[in-house]
């Protein structure tokens, strides 16, 4: 069980650093598409 | 706080769009799910909670932080000088006014709730840390960084969000709205948008329904001292229930127009009154003292403070930390996308600067103030006097703002003050987040129909007495917090829409 945790533990974190990644790619890039 | 109610019947978005029946659907589930089992849901909740913040609590204190800096760095960028609407736009409520609203949306009904128990509570643990005659003015400065800078900068950036976007970009008031203004109506801004409406929804029913339930508890204790009663009973409690839900629900149905800001104000003034009669009539000098003290020890730790994990800590101080301070900032991002909408609304025509030190430094002032009366008082009889509180607190923590009042004079007519006001704070939460709740569900209608209304109305009720039935604090603030999980994730792209957005203004 504990193993399951610490497996859950990673991919969740590493969740969070892809979504960090995605946050600065996506304030980065400059063919943002607005429809404004 | 209720400008936002003054709606009228009627409304052009569909009834029944999919994104109403989804959140229907999710927080009658939850709903139904507390009433039947509710013992299963509470340790649901603070298992998966529980979870998380081991895993990403050091995440969640990362996003306050980054809310702080952000809010700052705007404030004193030359974006400061921006306009929330258009250019020749200007305030449309003066200063008091608008900060006396935005701070009644903010905090309300929790500020009574907790300003003599949350620091008494703390000293447990702050005393272990810190030592002796310390641990007071640690657990007062650990309360003020709860309800402080971080606090209101989550709330802050989330109105900034919606109120830039609403008033100067013209985008309607919803969640999905800033997302798909900024990259464009995509297949996956359509999707991510309506996931975030509908995590938006289901956070403020929850978040709402665990203020309901703390009301009722508040008032219920208020009632039992105020007619010296043995203690409560599940009577009393389905009546104040029974007596609030009937209190909401008509302004829901009737347009009250002005008269719920009234209703809030004059709660947000008799807690104001109430503050300075505890500092006047209790140990002023004490009290004083221990303000002054605390808002320097505020000044000096803030920023540190908002990155604190306590890793290296035992699990007693890292399970406090889970419990507090994790459970704090996860509520506040529970609670930001309704007050984000209402501070939005009231704030059109100001600058961003003076919009984030208006939303930012003054409720946090006020509540190192509130803290540091109520929170003083009650160290002054820890440590001045002989008075069983911290007794008081252990077994009941909504019965400690009464009891601290019950050693001060005119203490029936103080106790009554608390009752009203309380009632009042939530009566006037309730129905702004039914209003938000329709608006939201109803593609971002400004009018949303009266039925909507009510069944969010309804829904509230359910959900508060899910929360009731759980007669837990602890239970509560875990099935907040895992309605507000997924709203670090949203605030953080919300912000960076607006990051992009400001890229395209000519400072």
């Amino acid at each position: 069980m504990n193993e399951f945790y610490n497996l859950l533990d990673t991919i969740l974190n590493i969740s969070v650093f892809a979504f960090v990644g995605c946050l600065i790619w996506l304030y980065l890039r400059k063919d943002d598409g607005s429809d404004q | 706080m209720a400008e936002i109610t003054t709606s009228s019947r009627g409304g052009s978005a569909a009834f029944l769009n999919p994104l109403l029946i989804c959140a229907l659907a999710i927080t009658a589930a939850i709903a139904a799910w507390g009433l039947f089992d509710n013992a299963g849901l509470a340790a649901f909740s603070s298992r998966v909670v529980g979870f998380m913040f081991k895993s990403r609590g050091w995440f969640v204190m990362l996003t306050a932080s980054t809310m702080l800096f952000v809010s700052i760095g705007l404030a004193l960028s030359p974006y400061g000088k921006i306009r929330l609407g258009h250019d020749d736009d200007r305030p449309e409520f003066s200063t008091v006014s608008w900060l006396s609203m935005l701070f009644a949306a903010g905090m309300g009904v929790g500020l009574l709730y907790w300003g003599a128990a949350e620091p008494l509570t703390h000293f447990e643990i702050t005393k272990s840390i810190e030592g002796g005659q310390k641990g007071a003015s640690a657990a007062l400065f650990i309360t003020n960084f709860h309800w402080g800078l971080h606090a209101w900068s989550i709330y802050a950036v989330t109105a900034l969000v919606l109120a830039y976007f609403g008033f100067r970009r013209g985008c309607p008031q919803l969640i999905s709205a800033p997302i798909i203004a900024t990259f464009g109506r995509r297949g996956w801004t359509r999707l991510v948008g309506g996931l975030s409406d509908l995590m938006a929804i289901v956070a403020i029913a929850i978040g709402l329904g665990g203020s309901v339930a703390m009301g009722v508890f508040q008032i219920q204790d208020g009632v039992v001292t105020l007619f010296g009663l043995a203690g409560g009973s599940g009577v009393l409690t389905g009546a104040i229930f029974v007596a609030l839900v009937l209190c909401y629900l008509l302004p829901l149905m009737v347009d009250l127009g002005k008269g719920m800001a009234l209703l809030s104000n004059a709660a947000m003034a008799t807690a104001v009154v109430l503050m300075i009669y505890v500092l006047l009539a209790g140990p002023t000098a004490f009290l004083m003292s221990g303000i002054v003290e605390s808002l320097g020890v505020y000044m000096s730790n803030v920023l540190a403070q908002g990155f604190q994990t306590y890793t290296f800590f035992d699990a007693t101080v890292t399970d406090w930390f889970s419990a507090w301070t994790l459970t704090y900032m996860v509520w506040w991002l529970a609670w930001a996308p309704f007050v984000g909408v209402f501070i939005a609304r009231i704030s059109r025509g100001r600058t961003i600067r003076e919009f984030v030190l208006g939303v930012v430094l003054v409720p946090t002032v006020f509540s190192i103030l509130w803290f540091g009366v109520f929170g003083g008082i009650g160290f002054f009889a820890v440590l001045r006097t002989e008075t069983p509180i911290l007794a008081v607190v252990a077994n009941n923590v909504s019965a400690t703002t009464f009891f601290v009042l019950e050693h001060l004079p005119l203490a029936k007519l103080t106790t009554l003050a608390t009752v009203i006001a309380a009632f009042l704070f939530v009566v006037t939460s309730v129905v702004s987040a039914a209003y938000v709740l329709a608006m939201f569900s109803s593609q971002g209608d400004l009018n949303p129909r009266v039925r909507v209304k009510l069944i969010w109305g309804v829904l509230l009720g359910a959900l508060a007495l899910v929360m009731i039935l759980s007669d837990s604090i602890a239970a509560i603030k875990s099935i907040i917090a895992l309605g507000a999980l997924p709203f670090v994730y949203i605030v953080l792209l919300l912000m960076v829409c607006l990051l992009k957005a400001l890229r395209t203004e000519q400072p």
